[in-house]
């Protein structure tokens, strides 16, 4: 069954301002300063991008920026943040519909408290007090009876089939960290508890790392509280298996998607440098995508060759996409795509 | 890599929203009338330009030009180069005489002009130079030329003007790093540049110094066909308004220094492979400092590369033919020519070597005496007859090369020994061939072990700027040096086996 893309009715959803005047990084004499106005940029298109909502249309941003260092991890924290507000593909009443309706027997994982534990669907029963629940067996002899307004706890493992242990711990759930909750505010736990597939960056892989490295400070009135790059982007490799995740990170030499534990498309595919982008641009032909090309790179205009024929077979109708002002020493370009 | 700090990263959009571009236009009056001349001669020659007879001369006259137009040369080193040019014409003018005396009156006019330039030679680009340097303190400068050989003469040439600024010399490959100068100083005309030197500029001022008489027009070429309008027009746009010649020129192009012909370079090497038996299909590969390389034509074969531009913290890697790109760099072998893998893996094999190398030597000469005396069509009718899947022409010729070990099936190996009459020996040959193929693996980690010890604590700086950095196998007497890939040609052609791998100087 193919995967299916990670699309969510986008109905007028309120993504709050971004907090870009707390954000600071240290610089070479460790002085904090306001994040510059380019990462600023980056991250007010990743925010503009992350509503785009059409169906049949695929969108194609591109740009030739003086360096590509830093850029996709910013577009990539901007496109998180603006995605982590677009509501639940279900309301709670309908995920509650769908929890109590999954056959028994049937995998999921289940948030217990600061733990993540494998559990298995077992039956529902109605309670003399009229009340339903559903049983979620953890161990031999272990159940856990859940009423509607709990089912957000429960999210249905993509495995086959598991075999319960006669007694686990669970894994530890990293809860937000502060520096998130303050980015994030209401939104901070659901961010950084609950696994979506937003954002795919193909490109070189040690340097992207490197750039996920880059310490960020949030200057409130009462304190400094640190953070970096990373927690914006919540990359799959990093987090231990069952920690949720919003983006996967795949080599400019890989052949193939990369493995992941849900079977989800990503929304959109930011392909860092002219090489990622020559590469790998078949493997993510029905993703949403931002090509960031260096104006140094050898291969600037192969790159540029194969959008201009990308663009050749687009859409004639103009896409509606709020994007901030283009700095100097930046070309950009967009279009649609027919999927 | 280390991480880089993002007002490092800030620099260098400031930079590229904010530069300012100027020109600076040096007169040199007997360098004007020697390169028109030149390129008079040229044009006169027409297709005798290619001559064997001429081709050295031109290639001298064409290098000349362009080393004074392209660096602050030192006035010796001016002299020198053109005493040598004047005895290099007078040396021709005799034979000139006979079998071209059109051109002798050419030729003497030119070697008039040359020694012109080289009596009132004032190295008008360091004067340049020293004009923009003035007042200058405590600033970082770049001074960009073309061409790396050229860079110990331009750093002689500069090193009084330092004061205290800090002035590098550097070509283009550095100016794709994260770094900002306060000034970059480009001499030669814009068009010799890649165009990131000015759209992705590395300083936010920007100057151009070039020769009166070459044009130096220019305009960014559009990267995508359909642009989202910025803030503010292009700086780009204002940089070709501000070099706008007035004078006729000639075009910047015809000045580049001759560089080695990929064509020519493939016809010479097919012209050797004169029976159809010993060749193997490669690809022509142009190097830095006027070097060329043949390459096996095989997609899948590998071969050991520094890569500087992705990244990577393990720059030394052995990647597949069809990966290769220009800016790469290739390590080649530059002592004894050939594999350099070879006496690495000869070394671990220890006492064992010389024979293993005679048994596999000796199957591949009594396959290769095969195929010379029954042909190929007999020779892979009999190897399928025997056993193989996979005999073909192609494989025949790859199995019978000494670079090649062993076949990859034991079947196919099988076969071949049946068919030289070593049906006795399959084993014992197999095993030999195993011993071999181990050896080169464990020598070609070895290599890459000590290569990207010895590129990591080398200034990688220095290996971007020139092009060029040799290294060496402790213990052996091997050297290997990495060359930046400049051209690689599209077509495949024939050449002989001793040719893979042997370096090719611009003659």
């Amino acid at each position: 069954m193919a995967n299916q893309t990670n699309k969510r009715k986008i109905t007028n959803p309120i993504v709050p301002i971004f907090p870009f005047e707390n954000l600071f990084f240290l610089n070479k004499s460790r002085v904090a300063e306001k994040l510059p106005d380019w990462a600023v940029f980056y991250i007010k298109l990743g925010i503009a991008l992350a509503t785009f909502d059409k169906d049949d249309i695929r969108l194609v941003l591109a740009l030739a920026t003086p360096t590509r260092t830093h850029a996709a991890a910013f577009i990539t924290a901007g496109i998180n943040y603006g995605r982590s507000f677009i509501p639940q593909e279900k309301t709670d009443e309908e995920y509650a519909s769908f929890i109590f309706s999954l056959d028994p027997g049937t995998p999921v994982i289940y948030r217990d408290l600061d733990r993540k534990k494998n559990g298995v669907i077992e039956k529902k029963i109605n309670s003399p007090d009229g009340k339903e629940y559903i049983g979620i067996q953890l161990e031999k002899g272990q159940w856990k009876y859940l009423t509607p307004d709990k089912a957000r706890l429960v999210t249905v493992d993509e495995r086959e089939c598991i075999r319960l242990p006669a007694h686990q711990m669970g894994r530890q759930i990293t809860t937000s960290s502060r520096f998130i909750r303050s980015v994030f505010t209401a939104n901070a736990n659901e961010f950084t508890l609950e696994t979506r597939l937003e954002s795919a960056i193909v490109g070189p892989v040690s340097s992207i790392y490197e750039d996920l490295e880059t310490n960020l400070i949030f200057k409130s009135e009462a304190e400094d509280i640190p953070g970096k790059l990373s927690e914006f982007i919540r990359g799959y490799k990093e987090h231990p298996k069952g920690i949720a995740f919003r983006t996967c990170i795949s080599s400019i030499y890989a052949r193939k998607k990369p493995k992941l534990p849900i079977k989800e498309n990503p929304f959109v595919v930011i392909f860092d440098g002219s090489s990622a982008f020559i590469r790998s641009r078949d493997l993510w032909r029905n993703q949403n995508w931002v090509v960031i090309l260096d104006k140094t790179d050898r291969n600037l205009l192969y790159a540029a060759e194969h959008l201009t024929y990308e663009f050749l077979n687009r859409v004639e109708k103009a896409i509606k996409l709020d994007l901030p002002t283009i700095p100097d020493g930046i070309d950009a370009m967009v279009f649609g795509v027919t999927i | 890599m280390s991480q880089v700090n993002l007002e490092t990263v800030s620099s260098i959009y400031h930079c590229s929203g904010k530069s300012t571009f100027n020109s600076k236009v040096v007169k040199n009056t007997e360098l004007k009338l020697l390169s028109i001349s030149i390129d008079k001669f040229i044009r006169k020659l027409d297709e005798a330009v290619s001559d064997e007879y001429w081709r050295p001369v031109i290639k001298s006259l064409k290098s000349l030009r362009f080393e004074l137009c392209s660096a602050p040369l030192p006035n010796i080193k001016v002299i020198e180069n053109s005493k040598q040019l004047q005895e290099q014409i007078s040396d021709l003018l005799p034979t000139c005489t006979l079998a071209y005396p059109n051109f002798v009156n050419y030729l003497s006019s030119i070697s008039k002009l040359v020694g012109d330039v080289s009596a009132n030679y004032k190295n008008e680009i360091a004067i340049c130079i020293s004009e923009i340097l003035h007042g200058l303190r405590k600033k970082d400068i770049a001074v960009l030329i073309k061409e790396p050989r050229l860079i110990s003469y331009t750093e002689e040439v500069l090193l009084p003007l330092h004061g205290s600024n800090n002035i590098s010399v550097v070509t283009p490959e550095l100016l794709k790093d994260i770094v900002c100068f306060d000034k970059i100083i480009v001499i030669g005309p814009p068009r010799w540049f890649p165009d990131y030197i000015f759209t992705a500029p590395r300083a936010k001022d920007i100057i151009v110094i070039k020769h009166s008489w070459i044009k130096g027009t220019w305009s960014p070429k559009s990267i995508f066909p359909e642009q989202i309008k910025q803030r503010r027009a292009s700086h780009g746009l204002s940089l070709s308004s501000l070099i706008d010649n007035e004078e006729e020129g000639l075009e910047p192009e015809s000045l580049l220094p001759p560089i080695l012909d990929l064509e020519q370079l493939n016809k010479n090497a097919e012209n050797e492979t004169h029976n159809q038996i010993d060749y193997v299909e490669a690809r022509g590969y142009l190097l830095e400092g006027d070097w060329a390389v043949f390459l096996e034509a095989d997609d899948e074969g590998s071969v050991l590369i520094i890569d500087l531009e992705t990244g990577t913290p393990r720059p030394v890697k052995r990647i597949k033919m069809r990966e290769l790109e220009t800016g790469m760099f290739l390590l080649l072998r530059t002592s004894g020519g050939g594999d350099f893998i070879i006496p690495v893996a000869n070394k671990i094999m220890g006492e064992s070597a010389p024979i293993a190398r005679e048994y596999q030597q000796e199957w591949k000469r009594l396959l290769r005496k095969m195929v010379r005396t029954k042909g190929y069509d007999f020779t892979i009718r009999k190897l399928v007859e025997h056993g193989s899947r996979i005999a073909n022409k192609v494989n025949i010729n790859n199995w019978m090369f000494e670079r090649s070990i062993r076949t990859e099936d034991f079947a196919d190996f099988k076969a071949i020994m049946t068919l030289v009459g070593l049906q006795g020996h399959i084993q014992e040959y197999w095993e030999m061939m195993k011993h071999i193929d181990i050896a080169h693996q464990q020598a070609g980690v070895a290599i890459r072990k000590m290569l990207l010890a010895q590129v990591q604590a080398s200034s990688i700086q220095e290996l971007k700027r020139t092009g060029i950095m040799e290294f060496s196998i402790p213990g052996e007497n091997v050297s290997i040096t990495a060359f930046r890939i400049n051209q690689i040609s599209d077509a495949v052609v024939r050449v002989m086996p001793w040719r893979i791998g042997a370096l090719i100087k611009q003659e």
